[in-house]
Formats: C-alpha cells, structure tokens, sequence
C-alpha cells in the first residue's frame, strides 16, 4: 500500500494568523514517526486537523488512500485513528476500566466483552490494578497512560499521541517507550508522536518530521535530521530534554 | 396626521418607555451575567421585591417611587453584595448548573415569600402628579412612564459612566475579560464580583421602583421578569450593556404594538420566539461579542 | 447492586404492592403522588443525570401528551391506551426537535436551559388560544365513576390508578438500570463528562444526545396522559407552567442526579416535606398559598449548598449499598 496516512499542502489560519502552512508528509504503515519542533511550531494543530477537531483550511489529507479532511472526530475514529489529548481529558467521574470501556465500545457492542477488552489493554499500560480507582484519583503519569489505553481501545490503525511523556521520569519514559514499541511491532499499529523528550524521540521514531512556525522545515530519519543547518538553528537556545 | 398614525405613535412611545425600564433591568442581569458569569435566575424575582419594598414605603411611609429609588437602592446593593459574598460565591468553581439550580432555589423562596407575605391579589402605586398626560402635539404621553424612563436612562447612564470612567469600574471590565488575568494583576476578584453583583441588585432595584409606576404588582411578576429579562440581555447582545438597553426597547416595542394588534398574552409569544431564535441563529445577540 | 441493595428494593416493592388493601385513599393518593414523581424524575434524570443537557422545560411534553391523548378521547372517545401512542410519538418528534436544533447550533449549558423554557412557555401561551382543546378554559375529560374500574379507558378507583403509575415507576426504574449498565449509558456518561473526549472515542455525541432527549420526551408524554385521565382535567396555565417542570426535575436534583435511586429517594422526600408541611400547616391554621413551594424551595436551597451530588450518594455510603 502506499502511505497510511499522506497529507499534502495543508494550511491553516486563526484570524489572520498563519498557524500551519503548505504542510505535506507521508507515514508509512507500521512505522512510528515523531513530530518535533519548538512550542507554538503548530504540531498539535496538525494532530487536531487529521483528528477531525479542526478542519484545514486547504490542502487534503488522505488515510488508507481516503480523504478524510472535513471528517467530524467521531468518523475519523471510525475510520481508525485514535489520539490522546495533549491536556489529558479523563472521564474524572467514571472508573479507570469504565474509561477504557468507552473506548472499547466503538468495536464491540456488547458491554462484557467490551470489559474484557479494556481489562486486557489496562494490563498492557500497567494500570491492570486500578480497574475501579476513578479516573480523577490518578496521578498524572497514569492519567496519560489511561488516555493511551481508551485510544488504543478504540482499536486504530494510527495512533496519534500528544507530548505523553511530558512530565514523566526517565525510568517510566523507558517503560512507555517499551511498550509503544511492542504495540507498534505486535499489532502493527502505526504511531504518529508529537514529543519535546527527545530521549524517547530517539529511542522510537523512525522518522522525524520537524516543523517551526507552522512550515515543515526538514523531514528524513533521525540521523540526517539531527545534522540538518536548519533544524540546529531553530534548536539554538531552545531547551530541550535529552 | 390621521388618527390611526396617532394611535400607533402612542403605542410605540408607551412601548420605549417601558422598554428603558426593562432596558435598566436587564442592564442589571447583563453585569451580572456578563462580569461574574453568574446565570441570576433570581433577576425578576429581585425586581418583584423592589417593587414591593417600594410599595411598601409609598403605603406606609407615603414616600413616592422616585424618592424610594435611593434607600431602595441602596439596601439592594448591601443585600447583593452579601449575597454574592457569603452564598454565591462558593459555586463559582461548581459547574454551571449547580450555580443556576441554587438561584432558582433563591428565586423560588423569593416568589413564594412575597405570596405568603402580601398574597396574590395585586397592587399598584398611583400618584396625584402623574394623573396628566404630557401633550407632543397629537401625541399623549403618559407622565408617569415619562418620568420611570427619564430615572431609568438616569441611573443607566450613570451605570456606564462607572464603568468606563472609574477606576473600580475598569477594574471589573477587566475581570469580566480575563478572570485569571485580573487576579495575577493582583485585582481582589471576589470583591470585584461582590461589587458587581451588589451593582447589579441596585439597577433592579432602580428599574423595581420605576415598574410600579407602570404595572399592577403581584407575586407572579418574578419569574415572568426573569425569563424577560434573559430575552432582553440574549437579544440585546451579553455582554453589551448598550446592547441591555437597546434589547429593552426593542422588547418594549413589540410587546406594546404585538398586545395592541394581536391579544396581550401574544406579546410574551413574540418574546419567546425571538429569544428561540437568537439562540439558534445569532447568540450574540444584536449588539455582543463573538462568544 | 450489591445483595444488600436487592434486598432493600425488594422490601420496598412489597411494601408498595400491598399498600391499596391496607390504606385509606388519602395515603394512596399520596403514594400516587410520589409514584409519579419517581416517574417523571427518573424520564427528566435520563437527560440530564445521563447526558447532561439540564431541561427546564419538561413540562411542554406533560401538557402536550396529556392533551394529545385528551383530546382523543375528549373529541373521538379514543380510549387513552391507543391515544397514548400519539403523545409519545408527537413528543418524542418534539424532543427530537428542539434537541436537533438546539444542538447542530451549538446551544449548551444555560443557554440550552433557557432555550426549553422558551419553547415550554411558547406552548403554554400557544394552548391559552387552542380553542379545540378549550383553551384557557382547560379541557375536562368524563367525570370518573370512581366505583367501577374501566382499565381501558382509564376511569376508576383511586387504586386502579395506583396500580397503573406504580407500574410504570418500576419500569421506568428498570430502563433506566438497563440502560445505565449498557452501551448507550456509558456512551451517555462520557459524553456528560467530556465531549471532546468522547467524540475522540468515535462517539457521534449529536446523534446520542437527541436519542437521550427523545426518550426522555417520550416517557413524560406517558406522565402526561397518566395525569390527564387521574386528574380529569387539563389547564394550559397549569400543566406548561414552569413550576411543573421545576417539580420534575426536583427529585432528581435532590435525590442525586445520573444516580439511579436519586429520582425516587429525591420523589420520597419531597412528598414526605410536603405532606408534612399541609398537615403542620393545617394544624397551626396558617392556610396560605405558596407554602409548600417555599418549603420547596427550602430543601433545595439547603440540599444543593451542603450536599451538591444529592442524598442518595451520602445515604447510600451510609446504608452500605454501594459496591
């Protein structure tokens, strides 16, 4: 197949200010690509935009071959993107299994299989233990990770993840990295991560794309990335984790 | 000027008058909703008991509405103020609907203290001096609404001046703007919404006292003014306190020619129908900010 | 629902069961009260405490189902088992209505809120000029023959019609269970508490409001036409009214919205207030209009200060019925 997910020239403006624009890149299925740049460069409006939350002012943006800009959230999901929220938005009031419950849902209509399933990806996060702990009591590591687990519930082809290991340590950065690497490889669900932990940008992506100002400024593995005039430049007194 | 013309002059008049009364009630609301975010649905019935306090002193203590205006007034902010402080304060981090639910609780004591108190027939404040209509040619105005609306724009404009001109005044502008912002600057918000809410009683206050010039009293009044008073601030724009006043004329108007032309139960029908529709098809009203 | 919890429920049901052999028809007018308190709560609560949309209007769909199937029988001597049928259906095409509109705009929150009211007040006024319904006059359906039970067309004892209501509260109480524990309500659940979220889920959050308020227009329309034919009578002034609405919605508030025994431990206690303010009121010889509904406004004034998520989730850690 070609590309998974292919968007070409896509721009957006808010009110006369260019957030994102003439924005083309390509994911190859079962690839794990990161999404780097300084804050404000535009990455999570690009995620909102091939998420459905927000619609791209031109250009198109094709999964599985199919256009899907213009989609509302709801049919994106169903077409096989899940995303977490950069500011991670649990259903506080209900458990930590009812939240992955909602996600498991979309593919299973039945509640106690739905159960089962969410169980099961509970166990694979680590949070197996904390199946009846409301989601408002989490700490904000687990919280991130139930925000993975619902999308990942959702059963998607594309997995678009928003800065998850912000805030975590380098021990629980190692473990999330883990295991993305073991969903990517064991259901062959291609990830799409916007990151500033650059330590776990090199331990997963294949691919770095790198976007300042709203313009892709140079794309290509990590090696030739890193090397890049234009990317150091942008980096210069900017901090980043390594 | 045919007779018709004439008819239909006084009945547009009658409706602007009235409507600047409703305009300063719904000023009230506007600050209150528009600043402290806060859905009064006590408004109307915080109208109704000005309007029965100022009843009360013109029976008692034969003092006339237009004099009644200041220690009303005034006792409304105290109370306002109180209230905002002690009991509302606390839900402004609760959702929404827990902040809506207690007023309604508070409008409901409030409807249903008056009837207990006064009962449901109705009463109404003449005055000797207003008996004489004023003359514009052809044209009757009554006096009396003449006189509520000249208060009414009064204490509006005086609204507007303190908002725009005072220090304290720019100071809740700004909280209405950004609430996080106003704080990090170091503003006491929750004085701030003390005030405003306090401010806004005392605008009901004022436009109380002024509608007992212009309508018989009864318990009633409360909630029908509330849901009016919503119609007004929607259709008028939040946010806009010019926009509070030019809905209240708007709303006056047509509820004077729609109870001239159809039966007077069809003008709160017409209220209703804008109100539906600006919900739908322009929330900002006339005159208000994007949302 | 733990062992404990059944057990309760289950003494209750009994306890409901037999009460017509063993009152006098003052009580079982009461028990009725409550019983179609619990109804119309546990209808408005599947809005509301499921998807979060607070209606204030709910009474637009007890005055146009009372009367749909009123007028029915009033005109055509349709009996109101099938003239219920034509209520539910202009209800729930109603509910879908203003949900459709009110949502593909935008409207949420207060002005949602606002908006049932609008449209409760609309009709109200609307009724006051519908002649073929008898206007403001109200509409009086045939006077009962208290002694002789006409199921079908819903005349009879005091007990005939208790019968009837608790029959529905139970299976409003069971849809509601149902539905709570199924897809649609966790579904409902997460769209009240995040919608952004939800949608992110593939949940077409439009499409499941409008079923919440369908439904839920659809089980008032019931409690209309139950009202119509127990009280005989029909007044726009009073079945639209605001205060009708706010009745509805009391229990649920106070009992715990979104909770399954709020609705009716919220229903429970307004009764039991209200009934004991008529007797203490009759008893001191303070006969005025407006008491019962200051009381009201009392208990929720001091309910939503102290215990804002209702009774129940404060009574039911107490009594150890939680999981």
């Amino acid at each position: 197949m070609s590309a998974l997910l292919n968007v070409q020239n896509v721009s957006k403006s808010f009110r006369g200010l260019r957030a994102v624009t003439d924005v083309s890149f390509e994911i190859d299925p079962g690839a794990i690509v990161a999404l780097i740049g300084p804050n404000g460069a535009g990455k999570t409006t690009i995620f909102n935009m091939v998420a459905g939350a927000l619609a791209a002012d031109s250009g198109a943006i094709l999964f599985e071959d199919r256009p899907i800009r213009g989609l509302r959230p709801d049919e994106v999901c169903t077409l096989g993107i899940g995303r977490t929220f950069q500011i991670v938005k649990p259903f506080a009031g209900l458990s930590v299994l009812d939240n992955v419950v909602v996600g498991a849902l979309k593919r299973c209509t039945r509640v106690n299989e739905a159960r089962r399933i969410a169980a099961t990806i509970l166990e694979t996060l680590g949070l197996g233990h904390k199946h009846d702990v409301p989601a408002s009591a989490l700490t904000p590591t687990d919280r991130k990770k139930l925000e993975v687990a619902r999308a990942l519930a959702t059963r998607p082809r594309l997995l678009l993840l928003d800065e998850v290991m912000a805030g975590l340590r380098p021990k629980e950065c190692d473990d999330l990295v883990a295991t993305f690497r073991e969903i990517n490889q064991r259901e062959s669900i291609t990830i799409l991560l916007i990151e500033h932990v650059m330590r776990a940008v090199m331990a997963l992506a294949e691919k770095i794309i790198v976007l300042h100002h709203g313009e892709v400024i140079a794309q290509g593995t990590p090696g030739q990335v890193v090397k890049e005039p234009a990317v150091l430049e942008c980096y210069l007194g900017e901090e980043t984790e390594i | 000027m045919s007779v018709d013309l004439v008819i239909l002059a006084n009945v547009v008049i009658a409706g602007v008058l009235t409507g600047i009364v409703y305009g300063l009630m719904a000023l009230g609301l506007s600050v209150i909703f528009g600043v402290a975010r806060l859905v009064n649905f006590a408004h109307g019935e915080m109208m109704t008991l000005a309007m029965y306090a100022s009843v009360i002193l013109f029976f008692t203590l034969n003092i006339d509405p237009f004099v009644a205006v200041l220690p009303v007034a005034t006792a409304f902010f105290v109370f306002g103020y109180a209230l905002q402080s002690f009991v509302i304060h606390p839900f402004v981090t609760r959702p929404e609907h827990s902040q809506f639910i207690l007023l309604l609780a508070i409008a409901v004591i409030m409807t249903n203290g008056l009837l207990i108190i006064f009962g449901p027939d109705s009463r109404a404040v003449s005055l000797d001096t207003l008996l004489e209509s004023i003359e514009l040619g052809p044209v009757l105005i009554d006096r009396g609404k003449f006189y509520a609306a000249l208060v009414a724009f009064g204490a509006a404009a005086a609204l507007f001046g303190f908002f725009r001109l005072t220090r304290t005044g720019t100071a809740i502008r700004a909280c209405a703007d950004n609430w996080l912002g106003a704080k990090i600057v170091g503003l006491d918000v929750k004085r701030l919404y003390a005030l405003t809410f306090g401010l806004g009683c005392a605008c009901v206050a004022v436009a109380g006292c002024m509608m007992t010039l212009l309508v018989d009293l009864t318990p009633a009044l409360g909630p029908a003014y509330t849901l009016l008073a919503f119609v007004i601030v929607i259709v008028g724009g939040l946010g806009s306190m010019s926009g509070a006043l030019a809905g209240g004329v708007l709303i006056g108007v047509s509820e004077a020619l729609a109870g001239f032309y159809f039966t007077p139960s069809a003008k709160s029908m017409f209220s209703f129908s804008l109100l539906i529709l600006v919900l739908l098809f322009r929330p900002r009203g006339l005159l208000g900010n994007k949302l | 629902m733990n062992r404990r919890a059944n057990r309760l429920l289950a003494a209750l049901g009994a306890v409901l069961l037999v009460l017509p052999a063993v009152a006098d028809n003052y009580l079982l007018s009461i028990v009725t009260l409550f019983l179609f308190f619990a109804y119309a709560g546990q209808a408005w609560n599947i809005m509301m405490g499921f998807a979060g949309q607070l209606s204030l209007g709910h009474s637009l769909y007890l005055g146009v189902g009372g009367y749909a199937a009123g007028a029915l029988y009033f005109h055509f001597g349709i009996g109101p088992w099938a003239g219920l049928w034509l209520a539910i259906m202009i209800c729930a095409l109603s509910g879908a209505a203003i949900g459709a509109l009110a949502f593909r705009y935008g409207v949420s929150g207060v002005y949602f809120t606002l908006l049932t009211i609008a449209f409760a007040e609309f009709t109200r006024v609307g009724f006051d000029h519908f002649a073929w319904v008898g206007g403001s006059g109200g509409m009086f359906l045939k006077v009962a023959e208290r002694d002789q039970i006409d199921l079908l067309n819903l005349r009879g004892t005091p007990a005939m019609f208790y019968y009837v209501i608790l029959g529905l509260a139970a299976a409003a109480f069971a849809l509601s269970g149902w539905l709570l524990r199924s897809r649609a309500g966790y579904y409902w659940q997460a769209i009240r508490e995040n919608e952004d979220a939800a949608q992110a889920l593939g949940i077409n959050t439009f499409h499941w409001k409008i079923l919440a308020i369908t439904i839920s227009s659809a089980m008032t329309a019931i409690a209309g036409v139950f009202s119509a034919f127990y009280y005989g009578n029909l007044f726009p002034e009073q079945i639209f009214n605001l205060s009708r609405s706010i009745e509805i919605m009391l229990g649920p508030i106070i009992g715990g919205i979104g909770t399954l025994f709020g609705p009716i431990l919220g229903a429970a206690l307004l009764t039991l207030v209200a009934e004991s303010t008529t007797e203490v009121v009759a008893a001191l010889g303070w006969e005025t209009p407006g008491i019962k509904q200051l009381i009201y406004g009392i208990v929720l004034f001091v309910v939503i200060v102290l215990l804002p998520n209702g009774v129940w989730p404060a009574l039911a850690r107490k009594l150890k019925v939680t999981k």
